[in-house]
């Protein structure tokens, strides 16, 4: 019976926010979409998981005017780092709140994280990565999927207000090679800016009601079972661009003939090699004597 | 030095000079965001902390190994992390100890015997690969194994080793053939008329074949099949039918990569199969009926060739046919410039394309049609090793009439 309540409980909460998130979304058709597919692939996330705790931690929302995202690429080639920075306002720092960010990001299908990666670097300052779902380190991209992710972090306080920096390693997949005609080497992948969420514990005198259309459900951190409602902040980084070069198929012709034909040559070559070295020495005692 | 020190002593340097790595790896791991320890390592301990927990290997994605490797490491869950690294070197310098072996039972001297295994014990490659805690030195050490036993004669044990080997790994397959058609009536010592079809096929049913295919077969059969029963389809999915049908587009050493990258999702991709396939199993086939009798070598130049006409080849895979290298060079009759300007090639057909696969990877740089340049180049190479090497080689049977020949001793002294 517990155990009935609990797998059903979270799922009652999924239909309510749900409801509750796209009857009142405000923004345009694009935005209102997104929030919508967000929430449900973290209530799809919490639901998967199980065993949450069934209670949902509120949120304090304080008014933040002032958030600045910016984010950059280091890095060539497949492998790459993506750096976020989130600046809060210094009126957060006073009074003391007990906050946590929340980052969420969106990886196309042209590129994956690698989760095992990931975990090595929290001992190095990385953060905490939760996947919404599986990730396949191996296909090419267009046999893939874009993927969710969670990143944790501390916030780190600072005179000018709370910064928050993480690192995310990203790989770019192998892509299908260009047509014929394409002139193009390279494929372009795009990555959106992440969603940043922040959930505030407190008193506060001056706190804003929460706006129900930016709030959602998400795991309060990356290994307790709790629940907590976050809240979206303003301000969206610009998208990064990441160009990954990609096969020919005017080489095609060429390469198909020609590693047939150093294939049939090389094997020709060690074929003649081979009889020789079978023949060369004497086969039976008597002939060995001869010979030497 | 080599010629003042007994075996043991070699073999246990090699041991230290391993734990030593093992060490410094650990160091490193805790130290530097770029680790010492190979990435499947943590696949492996990864694998043995899902059996700990009562659940599948496989649960650990790209874990394409038999489970009794993840079950053997399970200590490294229990005992220590680096239990499956000291496993690794352990077997690394067995397989030393069985090149010094398998060398003094074909007859070779007692210092060239020493001198050819510490070109394996002292080989900063491998000594690196095991110590980073890749699990090839263990099928290395099977195989080592199955020739010594073959050669003291001991047919049940060799083909349980065997067997053990094509369960770790799929390449000692290509051995099946040599090792069927090496023990014939050289080995049991039997001589047979082959007048008619039917004495002929008697003669290649022995009691030695019998008893090496039985052994095999049932071992292989009870390890494929425990590992069956425990982990179902999904082990043989991931131990065997993903090696066999693999077709990884993304660079590699092999000739064939830039072409299967092209054809993938192509007309031309039944077609590039056959082109792949054919010159493979051609070759084994035809080495296999035409060397065999000298066992070593012939598993060697198999090794050698499977891994250069491979559809995928990484350079763990150089470790195959390399650890066969020191038990087969007492039969070749080689210089030294020779010797050095096989091996120079070697590592620079290596370094020509680590250079654009550079690029590439880590530049973002278009540079396919170089890497395919390298490769073939690498390939040309290999071939050409593969060619001198055979031409070096003075094949000398290794049973006659039941027993072990020795070899006749060449100039094999560097000049």
């Amino acid at each position: 019976m517990t155990s009935l309540s609990s797998a059903c409980l979270p799922l009652l909460w999924a239909a309510l926010l749900l409801a509750l998130n796209c009857a009142c979304l405000e923004d345009p058709g694009a935005t209102e979409h997104h929030a919508a597919e967000l929430t449900t692939s973290l209530l799809e996330f919490i639901v998967k998981t199980g065993g949450r705790e069934n209670r949902i931690l509120q949120t304090v929302c304080p008014a933040l005017s002032d958030v600045h995202i910016n984010r950059t690429a280091l890095n060539h080639g497949f492998h790459r780092d993506v750096v976020t920075e989130v600046t809060l306002p210094v009126s957060m720092a006073t009074p003391p709140m007990s906050c946590r960010l929340l980052l969420v990001e969106t990886v196309p299908a042209g590129m994956y994280v690698d989760l095992h990666q990931v975990t090595f670097r929290t001992d190095f300052g990385g953060p905490q990565v939760l996947a919404l779902s599986d990730i396949d380190v191996e296909q090419a991209a267009h046999q893939s999927s874009h993927h969710r992710l969670l990143l944790y972090s501390p916030l780190q306080q600072n005179p000018k207000g709370f910064t928050w920096r993480v690192t995310l390693p990203v790989h770019l997949r192998y892509h299908r090679w260009a047509g014929d005609q394409g002139e193009d080497t390279s494929a372009t992948i795009r990555l959106e800016g992440p969603d940043v969420l922040m959930h505030c514990e407190g008193d506060r005198p001056v706190t804003t009601p929460c706006e129900e259309s930016r709030l959602f459900p998400a795991p309060c951190d990356a290994e307790s079972r709790g629940v907590c409602l976050w809240q979206l902040l303003n301000g969206k980084a610009e998208p990064l661009s990441f160009q990954v070069p990609i096969g020919q198929q005017s080489h095609a012709v060429f390469v198909i003939t020609g590693t047939t034909a150093v294939a049939a040559l090389g094997s020709l070559l060690i074929l003649v090699a081979a009889r020789k070295a079978s023949k060369v020495a004497p086969r039976r005692k008597g002939a060995k004597d001869k010979r030497e | 030095m080599i010629q003042t020190l007994t075996i043991e002593c070699l073999c246990l340097l090699a041991l230290g000079a391993r734990l030593a790595l093992i060490a410094y790896g650990e160091w490193q791991d805790r130290t530097m965001l770029v680790k010492y320890t190979d990435v499947d390592y943590y696949v492996f301990s990864d694998a043995a902390q899902y059996i700990t927990n009562g659940q599948s290997p496989y649960n650990r994605a790209t874990y394409r190994y038999t489970p009794l490797l993840a079950l053997m490491l399970t200590p490294n869950i229990y005992l220590t992390p680096v239990f499956g690294k000291l496993l690794f070197v352990l077997s690394d310098v067995i397989a030393g100890y069985f090149m010094h072996q398998i060398l003094l039972l074909r007859g070779v001297d007692a210092n060239t015997s020493k001198t050819c295994a510490s070109v394996w014990l002292f080989n900063p490659l491998p000594m690196g690969v095991s110590s980073r805690g890749n699990a090839e030195a263990l099928t290395i050490m099977l195989v080592l194994g199955t020739l010594y036993f073959i050669m003291k004669k001991c047919t049940k044990t060799a083909a349980i080793l065997y067997a053990a080997a094509v369960h770790f790994r799929i390449y000692p397959a290509t051995y099946a053939l040599p090792l069927f058609l090496l023990l014939g009536e050289d080995y049991t010592g039997h001589k047979q008329a082959t007048k008619t079809m039917l004495d002929f096929v008697r003669s290649l049913v022995n009691p030695s074949r019998v008893q090496l295919v039985l052994t095999s077969v049932v071992t292989f059969t009870l390890l494929t099949g425990l590992c069956f029963v425990m982990y179902g389809q999904e082990f043989v999915e991931e131990t065997y039918l993903y090696h066999l049908t693999r077709r990884d587009i993304r660079h590699n050493f092999s000739v064939y990569f830039y072409m299967l990258y092209l054809s993938s999702e192509s007309e031309w991709s039944l077609a590039v199969g056959i082109v792949t396939f054919l010159p493979q199993v051609v070759l084994l086939v035809a080495v296999s009926c035409w060397l065999y009798r000298d066992l070593p070598f012939c598993c060697f130049v198999q090794t050698f060739l499977f891994v250069t006409f491979n559809k995928v080849c990484t350079s763990q895979y150089f470790l195959w046919y390399l650890s066969l290298l020191p038990v087969v060079l007492p039969t070749l009759r080689l210089r030294t410039h020779h010797v050095v300007t096989m091996a120079t090639l070697w590592f620079l057909g290596q370094a020509l394309w680590l250079m654009p696969a550079y690029y590439l990877e880590f530049q973002g740089h278009n540079t396919f049609l170089y890497i395919w340049v390298a490769g073939v180049l690498f390939f040309g190479i290999n071939v050409w090793i593969l060619v001198k090497l055979q031409d070096a080689h003075v094949h000398q049977p290794m049973f006659y009439n039941g027993k072990l020949v020795k070899l006749k001793l060449l100039n094999v002294k560097k000049d």
